[in-house]
Parts: structure tokens; sequence; C-alpha cells
């Protein structure tokens, strides 16, 4: 029933297959059964990916309780001198750019584009809130010569609830080497997710997210609840050690 | 329903900040894990919509990679003899390492005096 003349072409098939099947939606791709499924197997996948960044993310948290464990004073004087409150202003705008990122998938859901555009500008808005305030820590750190490397000093820092003691520099620059690392890692992944937030936004200027098909923005939005998560933990193992005494 | 679990959320971080600076001993770091672990459930279950999952294997792959990482941070805090099982247990810790001692032993193919 084909045209002889181009009868291995994909058009040829399409054309024919637009006849067949002109009831589905462009958005579904020939394997699945349906957009569900489709749907399920996208997030399946992402969630996959996230599982690994589980272990990348866990790896560093496993090192960092061992180290925590080794040198609980040390750790302790050196998590006394990054700033907690920064820290916890940190982790309610990361709570309330969730609470965006939720909000624009449900924007797609119910084809309401300017909710989708503005909930995205303001999750990129408060992603870059986050890294400025970031960067202000990392600033203290530097002028306070707490950066691991030649000019790192911590001399003279009492060990919290041991007056008289005071920390051993050695451990207490392990504690910051973590420190950088870990949420080094993690703001890179914020970058990172910053730019996929951009792409989104620009895709949902151009109007292409349907309620069939908004997939990137579900992922995506995956992701980004994914860093989220790692920073809730971040907060209190890095920022809340031993604050009491 | 989103804004109630971002209220929540904003609720434990004030709560995890709060009780830092309230002397509990031990159970200072019990509280804010707790809690950490409390809000990540929520996240994970509302807004990244795996309480409504039509998926199983969704489910599935969230157990699994919480195992995982339950099982690198249990075993290595346990064969350091990190945390309250081994030190408490070191009789448990000895006799469980006695039995596993024998099976590795067979894995290896030169033994501690090769010349190698």
């Amino acid at each position: 029933m084909h045209d002889n003349a181009n009868a291995n072409s994909l058009t040829a098939v399409h054309d024919h297959h637009g006849e067949a099947h002109a009831a589905h939606n462009p958005a579904l791709l020939h394997h699945f059964a349906e957009p569900q499924q489709q749907r399920d197997a996208a997030s399946l996948g992402m969630w996959v990916f996230l599982g690994t960044e589980v272990m990348f993310f866990g790896g560093l948290f496993c090192a960092y309780l061992v180290y925590r464990q080794w040198y609980f004073g040390d750790f302790g004087a050196a998590s006394k001198s990054i700033d907690a409150t920064l820290g916890a202003t940190n982790t309610a705008v990361l709570i309330c750019s969730s609470l965006t990122v939720v909000l624009a998938v449900w924007a797609a859901q119910t084809a309401r584009r300017t909710l989708l555009i503005s909930m995205l500008a303001i999750t990129m808005l408060l992603g870059l809130v986050f890294l400025g305030i970031k960067a202000v820590e990392y600033k203290d750190k530097f002028e306070e010569h707490h950066v691991p490397g030649a000019s790192f000093s911590f001399e003279n820092v009492p060990i919290p609830g041991h007056p008289g003691q005071f920390a051993n520099p050695r451990h207490a620059q392990m504690f910051f080497s973590l420190y950088f690392v870990m949420t080094g890692l993690h703001a890179l992944h914020m970058i990172i997710g910053l730019g996929i937030f951009l792409w989104l936004f620009i895709m949902a200027w151009k109007g292409r997210f349907t309620p069939e098909w908004h997939t990137p923005v579900e992922i995506g939005g995956l992701y980004w609840h994914f860093v989220d998560i790692v920073w809730i933990y971040l907060f209190p193992l890095l920022y809340l050690i031993d604050r009491h005494p | 329903m989103y804004f109630g679990i971002w209220a929540t959320l904003l609720v434990c971080t004030y709560l995890t900040y709060k009780l830092a600076f309230i002397e509990l001993g031990r159970f200072n770091a019990a509280v804010a894990l707790g809690i950490a672990t409390f809000k990540a459930t929520l996240v994970a279950l509302f807004f990244m919509h795996v309480w409504h999952a039509r998926e199983k294997l969704t489910k599935l792959v969230v157990i699994a990679a919480l195992f995982f990482l339950l099982l690198l941070l249990g075993l290595t805090m346990w064969t350091m003899r990190l945390g309250c099982g081994a030190r408490s247990q070191p009789a448990l810790f000895q006799s469980i390492c006695g039995i596993l001692a024998p099976s590795v032993s067979l894995f290896s193919t030169h033994g501690p005096t090769s010349s190698r």
C-alpha cells in the first residue's frame, strides 16, 4: 500500500501512519502504549539517576560521619565558626524554591502558562539568592583563613563544652575540607539546576508545554527537589553540631 | 495542600535551628537528623509526588536508593567501631568478624607470607 517510489522512507510510513492513528497525541512516542506509561517511564528514569546521586553524595556524607566521630571536639569548634543563621536562611530559601517548583509543575498540568513562567522565574531567582548567600559565607571563610591550604590557620580556638582545650588545627582543616567539598558539590548541582530551569523557562515562554506533555518540567522539578533534600541534610550536619554550650 | 507542606517544612527548619542551641546531650544529633529526615520525607512524598505515584517501580527505586545509602553508612560506622553498636557490644563484633575472617582467606590467592 506504500508508494513504490519511496517505500522505505520514513515520511511514507508516517503519512500512512497518520491516516491510521489520527487519534493519539503527537507527543506520545510509539514504543509506549499510553501517555501515562510514558510519563511514568520518564519519572522512573529520573529517579534512577537520583539514586546514583544519592550514592554520590552518600560517599561524602559517609566520610563526614567517620571524621566527625573521630574528631568530635575539633569539628564542633570548626562548625561554630560558620554562620548558622545564614545556613538556616539558605534552607528556608531552598524550601520556598521547592514550593515554586511544585507549583510550576501544577501550572504545567493545568495549562496555566503565566503561572508556569512566573514560578520558573521565581525558582531561578531563589536559586541565585541561595548561591549569593553561599558566596558571602565562602568570602567570610576566606577572610578568616579557614580555607584549607597553605594559608589555613585555626589557632587557639576553644572546643565547645571543654574550657581550656583548644582545637587541633589539622583536624579542623579536615572539617573545612569536607565543608567546602560538600557545599561546593551541592552548589555545582545548584548551578546545573539553574541552567536546566533557564532552559525550561525558555521552553515555557515559547509555549511548548501542554497538559498532555510537560515532562521536562516534571523531571526538572525532581532534580531540584533532590538538590533541596541534600541541603536539608547538609544544614544540620555542618552548621549545627555543637551549638549548645 | 502544597502550601501546608511548605509551611510545615519552614516550621521544622525553625525548630531545628532553635533546638540546636538547647542542651540535649546525646539527643541533639538525633533530634536534628530526625527532623531533617522528616523534612526530606515530606519533600520526597509530596513535592516529588512519590505518595501518589502510580508506577510501583518508582517507589521501589526510592526505597532501594535509601537502602543502599543506609547500608553504606551503617556498615562503615560499624566496621570502624563507631556509633553505639560496636563499642557497647565488642563480643558481638568480634564474633561476627571471627566468622567472616576465614571466608575472606578463601578468596586470597597468596598468603600473608608471600614473597611477592
